[in-house]
């Protein structure tokens, strides 16, 4: 088990990644609002890495709302948090150093190693439980509403409860705080059927050092009355053989209570390893929004729906981006979005320098931010969830991506084509489209884009379709009913046609 | 102890298969190096027949299958053990290791004598391999031994756990006790409910019976042990005395034999499941080789899914061919899948093939580059004398397959180099093929093989071989076409959305 604050059901395995934040131009509005340039990739990484579905997304919706309601909740959790993702470097730190001295590896040397290694994994059972503590402190003294964290508290105080966990701690006591040759070790040998030793156990330690002293005179007296243990124990010749199995056994016992100790306490302390990490993205969403805040741009948390739903319904929709170029609330233009069946998507044209690519850009970066678990630039937003987010932006500047022999149309043709391979593999997707095919002759441009478009419906995708090929639009335009497509021509405000 | 051979029915033959072809046709991604060893020697038509008819019956009783792996299990154990049994330091070792020794010998015998059990017909070479066993188990030596096994192996479970305490390097044997601290760690960790748990639990399950990975005791610490259980080691070494002469270190043989069988059985699965053809071709007298569709199948070990086939036809008019054509257009691969074809039939194993008619070759060389085998000379002058060498031992019943020879110097003296040993290879009748980038070679007898590249598609390698001479060029094509993004093709794909 393993906790995190991004993903519901933990990290997945494997995660898709859908390479658009370049074309929406969110790259540009992360980089102004997240001083920290590793905090920004890492934003950016997950916003690449949409959520499929509504109970994922308002699992983060939930803890941005804590974080946004409750003052210095985050910033305590933050502290911890990242103190304790630390203890695993300190922990490696300090193994590194456990054993500086010989440089050989002979038996002895090993033995003290390992012990000395044993010492260092001692003190962290401890050390993890304190942290628990102090976790479930925090999150109990506030009125936190969101699972996620709740989940959080309620595991950590469960396991300050446990006895199993306890009784670890007590077991690493053991070897905390004396040396090797303060103790008396028994070990199991277990062998093979040649008499060769396969595997050895500590069954038990006893400090020699708190035994209490023989009496000499006794002793005497038992001797010279021939008295004497009895035992069928048998005292080894210390040859270098021997003496080699000796210390072969004593380090093979301690070095597998060692690494089963590691093992476990590793296991606990991944349960809330790279939370803080995690936290990293919340930090990004927090500065962005409050530089939203501050421009005077409205947001609100979309109302997220299943991809069957197939709906998008946006009002006041704003382009943050616009952020960059130093335009604010009272200068941004709003526009709303409606999508939804019969039809097919949006293909929006008009006149250069209208607004198309922007509008377009804020329709892609609200679905992208939404499937963040994010708030979306907007009044107010239905959305439905899209499996994929596939972009394709023509630009003067794109450089040829098909090698000497293929043109920019070829690159171009690439790029749709590698869309269209997601698109099987991903119904419910939304291509969003600039200026695509305008690389070769419009009329032929015109063709090709006519037929990959209306395949979109068949793999379930949604398009928006920024062009100013009017051959298109023609093409589209006669048969309504069996392609049904929204016509928008962009202005200051788009407009339905 | 009698142990016939399962891969030659008579004496070993002295001629065999140099190790680097197997290299150099990549056979050695299918056969371990102890069974390329048994099986380089050529054997005998008879023999090569005696192996196909073993081979049928493997590949139609998954039972024969499991037995052999078990044999060879069984091998590999008592290897392990003769190891150990030769390097043993004092008698009580020695005679603790022998009693492992006869119980795997034992197991050994039972398996080959009921190898064949249940079988209408047993080939050959398994009928004299299993006959001899039963021989043997049926000797009152072998029978006492296994009598007495079971007196001695109940006691020597004995001493699993030996129990010890450890004061500085003072080592004293105990009787070994309770509860271990990595159990009571993984009984924590599964309260917890750690996935770790199951991994400790398994790790401290104790003796696992490993053999790699062990450490010997040292004698002075197997004396104690014996000190403590003087009774019981005055067993062993009775047992020691009396039947140490039944093992057979000729049993070890058996590895490379059984490796052989179990290793192509498993490449033949391998085979089978890509879809590809296993054919036992016509045998003839005449240097010929007329093989339908020869797949190169070391193409398996690279997750190839879709294998292109080729014809391979040498004959005694035309016996040997250059082979040319673009990079990466699949020449070493026809190289390889000929050469193959070409040892298999000779190991007495199917073909890749659908169908086919060859000859069995005396001998069988190649010449790849390879870099480590260069000498102090340099690359042209090793060339020149592994070449040497092969003009020297080749017949004209031998198979030449040459890779890229002379490419390690100027291109005229490539060239010229090349077209002398192609001339004495052609004119001598050697079947063959000598792949080569050299041009300038148009006048010649000697015929071309050539990789085909499809013009109409972007020359995209086709990995077909034809018989003709190279052709080249560069083509343009619709590009959504290409991409698969013409209506046509996208209605195809999604169906059609009207």
């Amino acid at each position: 088990m393993k906790y995190s604050l991004l993903y519901r059901n933990g990290t997945p395995e494997t995660e898709e990644s859908f390479d658009i934040t370049y074309d929406l131009s969110v790259d540009r509005l992360v980089r102004l609002t997240v001083a920290d340039a590793r905090r920004a990739d890492y934003f950016l990484a997950i916003l690449m890495k949409p959520l499929t579905s509504v109970e994922d997304i308002v699992y983060r919706q939930e803890q941005l709302i804590d974080y946004l309601t409750i003052p210095g909740l985050y910033e305590e959790l933050r502290t911890v948090f990242n103190r304790y993702d630390k203890v695993k470097s300190d922990w490696r730190e300090m193994r590194s150093v456990a054993y500086p001295g010989s440089t050989g590896a002979n038996s002895r040397a090993l033995v003290e190693y390992t012990f000395a290694s044993l010492k260092v994994t001692a003190l962290f059972p401890k050390t993890i439980i304190s942290y628990f503590s102090a976790i479930a402190d925090i999150i109990n003294r506030y009125p936190v509403k969101s699972s996620a964290l709740r989940g959080i508290g309620s595991y950590c105080s469960e396991m300050l409860e446990n006895e199993s966990l306890n009784e670890l701690s007590n077991i690493a006591d053991l070897f905390r705080y004396k040396a090797a040759e303060n103790y008396e070790f028994s070990v199991t040998a277990c062998l093979d059927d040649t008499l060769r030793m396969i595997s050895c156990d500590l069954t038990g330690l006893e400090d020699v050092t708190a035994r209490p002293k023989e009496n000499v005179l006794f002793k005497f007296v038992g001797e010279l009355i021939g008295k004497k243990r009895v035992s069928d124990d048998i005292i080894l010749e210390q040859d270098d053989s021997t003496v080699d199995n000796t210390l072969a056994m004593l380090n093979e016992a301690l070095r597998r209570i060692d690494s089963a100790l590691t093992a476990v306490t590793g296991d606990v302390y991944e349960i809330f390893c790279g939370i803080s990490s995690e936290l990293a993205f919340f930090d990004a969403a927090l500065a962005l929004i409050e530089r939203l805040d501050e421009a005077g741009i409205k947001r609100c948390f979309p109302v997220m729906l299943p991809p069957e739903a197939d709906l998008y319904e946006a009002e006041e929709l704003a382009n943050p981006m616009l952020l960059c170029e130093g335009l604010d609330g009272s200068t941004i233009r709003t526009n709303s979005f409606s999508s939804s069946a019969p039809a097919a998507g949006a293909l929006i044209h008009g006149d250069n320098n209208t607004g198309k690519t922007t509008y377009l850009r804020s329709i892609g970066t609200a679905q992208l931010m939404a499937q963040a678990g994010l708030p979306v630039c907007a009044g107010s937003a239905r959305i439905s969830i899209r499996r994929g987010i596939y972009s394709h932006f023509s630009s003067a500047e794109e450089e040829f991506r098909a090698g000497d022999t293929a043109g920019r149309f070829e690159g171009e043709v690439q790029c749709v084509a590698k869309i269209i391979d997601g698109l099987e593999s991903h119904p419910y997707s939304l291509v969003l489209l600039n200026e695509t095919f305008q690389t070769t002759a419009y009329s032929e441009g015109a063709q090709g884009m006519l037929a990959i478009l209306e395949t979109l419906p068949a793999a379930k995708a949604r398009f928006v379709f920024v062009t100013r090929m009017t051959r298109l639009v023609e093409l589209v335009t006669p048969n309504p009913t069996l392609f049904p497509v929204s016509h928008m021509t962009a202005g200051f405000k788009a407009e339905r046609v | 102890m009698n142990c016939p051979s399962i891969l030659y029915s008579g004496k070993r033959p002295e001629a065999a298969l140099d190790k680097h072809v197997f290299e150099d046709i990549k056979l050695n991604a299918f056969l371990t190096d102890e069974a390329i060893e048994a099986v380089a020697p050529v054997c005998s038509r008879e023999d090569v027949l005696a192996r196909r008819a073993l081979f049928i019956v493997l590949g139609s009783s998954p039972e024969l299958r499991g037995r052999l792996s078990r044999l060879y299990d069984c091998i590999m154990r008592i290897r392990g053990l003769d190891e150990l049994y030769r390097t043993a330091r004092s008698d009580e070792e020695r005679s603790v290791i022998y009693i492992s020794i006869a119980r795997e010998t034992s197991s050994f015998v039972s398996k080959a004598v009921s190898l064949c059990e249940g079988m209408e017909e047993r080939p050959l070479l398994l009928k004299n391999f299993s006959d001899a066993f039963a021989a043997t188990a049926t000797s009152p030596g072998f029978i006492a031994m296994t009598g007495a096994l079971e007196t001695v192996l109940p006691i020597l479970e004995r001493f699993r756990a030996v129990g010890t305490r450890i004061l500085g390097e003072q080592l004293t044997l105990t009787e070994a006790s309770g509860e271990n601290y990595v159990s009571r760690i993984a009984d924590c960790a599964a309260r917890l409910g750690l996935s770790v748990a199951d991994a400790l639990r398994q790790a401290n399950s104790g003796i696992s019976g490993a053999v790699d990975g062990a450490t010997r005791l040292s004698a002075e610490i197997i004396a104690g042990i014996a000190r403590k259980n003087p009774s019981v080691f005055g067993q062993f070494a009775e047992f020691h005395k009396i039947h140490g002469d039944i093992y057979d270190r000729a049993l070890l043989t058996y590895a490379g034999e059984i490796a052989f069988y179990t290793g192509f059985t498993e490449m033949f699965d391998r085979v089978s499941a890509a879809g590809i053809p296993l054919t036992y071709c016509d045998l003839c007298d005449e240097p010929r080789i007329d093989a339908k569709e020869v797949y190169d199948i070391t193409l398996l070990t690279k997750d190839e899914k879709k294998i292109v086939p080729n014809d391979a036809l040498f004959t005694p008019e035309d016996p040997f061919w250059y082979l040319t054509g673009a990079n990466g257009g699949g020449k070493t691969t026809y190289l390889r899948a000929v050469g193959i074809a070409v040892v298999m039939n000779m190991l007495g194993a199917p073909t890749a093939c659908s169908s086919g008619t060859m000859f069995l070759p005396d001998r069988v060389f190649t010449h790849f580059p390879r870099d480590d085998r260069f000498e102090k000379s340099g690359r042209f002058l090793d060339e020149h004398r592994r070449v040497e060498k092969i003009l020297a031992d080749k017949t004209n019943r031998s198979v030449v397959l040459l890779n890229e020879t002379y490419s390690g110097t100027d291109e005229d003296t490539a060239q010229r180099m090349t077209g002398l040993l192609a001339e004495k290879l052609h004119a001598s009748c050697t079947i063959g093929i000598y792949i080569t980038h050299q041009h300038g070679l148009s006048e010649t007898e000697i015929p071309y093989l050539n990789v085909v590249v499809d013009r109409e598609d972007n020359n995209r390698r086709t990995y077909k071989v034809e018989q003709r001479r190279g052709t080249f060029g560069s083509f343009a094509h619709d590009i959504l076409l290409r991409y698969s993004l013409t209506r046509e093709q996208l209605r195809e794909r999604f169906g059609d959305n009207r």
